[in-house]
């Protein structure tokens, strides 16, 4: 299948978003950068109130489980925050990430070098 | 006019601010000063490396944690326009100097950060990278010469057409192929000192501008050089090159040029309100044309500065990603597989930009001083010569817009 714009929105952001965990986990670029990089990430969906928790641990991503974070559970915790058309184009690979931070469609609550990380990420998954 | 509003400019750190101001203190008090003696004498500026490495400048691009003074590339850009402004020779050899620090950083083991950085660092080192080939010329991504492994060391037989700081610098940084069957951009990077034998500076610098900057073939004639000198693996030079010494030499070259411009332009302006004509009684600065002039060269240089500092931020958040697949180990895959990113087009955007803008700055600047502008020695016509040299530089305005043309029209690069 051809990703486009047109055709990421056949699919629901889960479906995206479980295709980026099968993506990760085949990069083998992507497990040197997520070395020592265990995270959990929430995909935040601020228009339809979808949340999914992303796990990295050990560099695979080992989860993609639908649902939130426990209240003051933030212990390496980055989270994505956009509406769910952004969130599906960021995690299909249309939209790089820090383009869209920049464009001001997409907030992340992380330390910085967590922005650079998931950066690095698409360009080793997607070449973005 | 004074600027009531205050609007001028960015905001800078405190870091950023009090180096821009070691390096106005530096330019006003020894650089101009020495400017004309340089230009009339060809002379290299070791007074000037003196001050220099007095003021700290000189390991400003090397982390605070390696002893130096953590800058990035926006705060290099503040430093050397203000440099250029006073000398542009000298200025010069601060950027191809610079140009050396960002990628030994990103490559240096402990023991080199000791042996190498920290004098720096202190202030003790100033340095030179002997880049272009006789062969490859301005096309510096293809090196013809080639290390040879014998024993615990590096032998070095290598031609360089033109290094600045050649014969005075206290260190040379050379990029050669990794070893005999090494292809053109599979490259080491050495650190030969200056006391090794067998290195041979030829001719003089004898140029049209940029006479003080020492610039003039160098031959590493079967320099023996320990293994330790080497920076990274065999091969990977070339992309730790375009990741980190790219962009602090383009923009460190614009930057000059910018330097340069403001200082052609603030003779200029001085010349024209000094200058009052006995017919009318009116100064230079009430004719219309020179009017037109002076706004003509504001533009340009503003329309350069403000494309220097948004090009310096970018390579100020490219370095932050570089730093992160260095550390992953897959830096030299990612630039070999991304040979012509937008990114390195902005760059080689930015020298051309700059340099024809210092020709056309200059030109009119002239045109404006008239015959006094013309005679030798005025700090005019010492720009309009030196302002020539930019398009020239390696890599020069003609390989660049190449490159550029490459990107945005889909076709191979040619390193890849």
């Amino acid at each position: 299948m051809t990703i486009t714009a047109q055709t990421i929105v056949e699919h629901s952001l889960l479906y995206w978003l479980e295709d980026f965990q099968q993506r990760f986990n085949a990069n083998p670029r992507a497990a040197k950068l997520t070395a020592g990089w265990d995270r959990r990430l929430l995909v935040d969906a601020t228009d339809s109130g979808a949340r999914y928790v992303l796990t990295v641990a050990d560099a695979v991503l080992v989860e993609v489980r639908e649902g939130g974070v426990a209240a003051g559970d933030t212990d390496g915790l980055v989270t994505m925050s956009a509406d769910e058309t952004t969130l599906i184009a960021i995690f299909s690979g249309v939209t790089n990430p820090s383009t869209a931070l920049i464009d001001g469609q997409l907030e992340v609550y992380s330390d910085s070098r967590d922005k650079v990380k998931l950066e690095a990420l698409a360009l080793v998954i997607w070449g973005l | 006019m004074p600027n009531a509003l205050n609007l001028d400019g960015i905001a800078l750190t405190r870091e950023q601010g009090r180096w821009r101001r070691v390096a106005e203190k530096l330019a006003a008090e020894v650089l101009r000063p020495n400017a004309p003696e340089l230009d009339r004498s060809g002379a290299f500026p070791e007074a000037n490396i003196a001050a220099l490495k007095a003021s700290g400048l000189l390991g400003l691009l090397i982390p605070k944690e390696m002893g130096g003074g953590g800058g990035d590339v926006v705060t290099a850009m503040l430093v050397t326009e203000a440099l250029a402004k006073g000398c542009i020779s000298t200025a010069m050899i601060y950027t191809m100097h610079q140009s050396t620090l960002p990628l030994m950083c990103a490559l240096a083991t402990e023991p080199q950060v000791a042996r190498f950085l920290a004098p720096i660092a202190r202030g003790e080192l100033f340095g030179a990278f002997a880049m272009s080939e006789p062969g490859s010329g301005n096309r510096i991504w293809h090196m013809d010469s080639h290390a040879v492994a014998d024993g615990d060391d590096f032998v070095i037989d290598s031609f360089k057409s033109f290094c600045t700081s050649a014969g005075h610098a206290d260190f040379y940084l050379v990029p050669t192929r990794g070893h005999a069957e090494a292809g053109a951009a599979d490259l080491s990077l050495f650190w030969i000192d200056a006391d090794v034998p067998g290195i041979e500076p030829k001719g003089e610098w004898d140029g049209m501008g940029l006479r003080g900057n020492g610039s003039r073939p160098l031959h590493f004639n079967k320099c023996r050089v320990p293994a330790g000198n080497r920076f990274g693996d065999a091969t990977a030079g070339f992309s730790f090159m375009m990741a980190y010494s790219l962009p602090i030499y383009l923009v460190g070259l614009a930057t000059c040029y910018l330097g340069l411009a403001q200082e052609a332009f603030d003779a200029a302006v001085g010349h024209v309100k000094r200058r009052v004509h006995s017919d009318t009684g009116r100064s230079l600065a009430t004719v219309e044309t020179v009017q037109r002039y002076a706004a003509e060269m504001k533009c340009r240089i503003d329309q350069a500065r403000a494309t220097i500092l948004r090009v310096a931020q970018m390579s100020d958040n490219a370095t932050v990603l570089f730093d992160e697949f260095n550390r992953a180990g897959l830096l030299d895959e990612i630039i070999r597989d991304n040979p012509d990113d937008p990114y390195f087009v902005e760059l080689a955007e930015l020298k051309i930009l700059a340099s024809e803008m210092a020709v056309q700055v200059s030109h009119t600047a002239l045109q404006i001083c008239g015959g006094q502008g013309y005679k030798r020695g005025h700090p005019v016509e010492r720009c309009y010569r030196d302002a020539r040299a930019g398009s020239l530089m390696g890599p020069s305005d003609d390989t660049l817009k190449v490159i550029m043309g490459n990107q945005l029209l889909g076709t191979p690069q040619p390193w890849a």
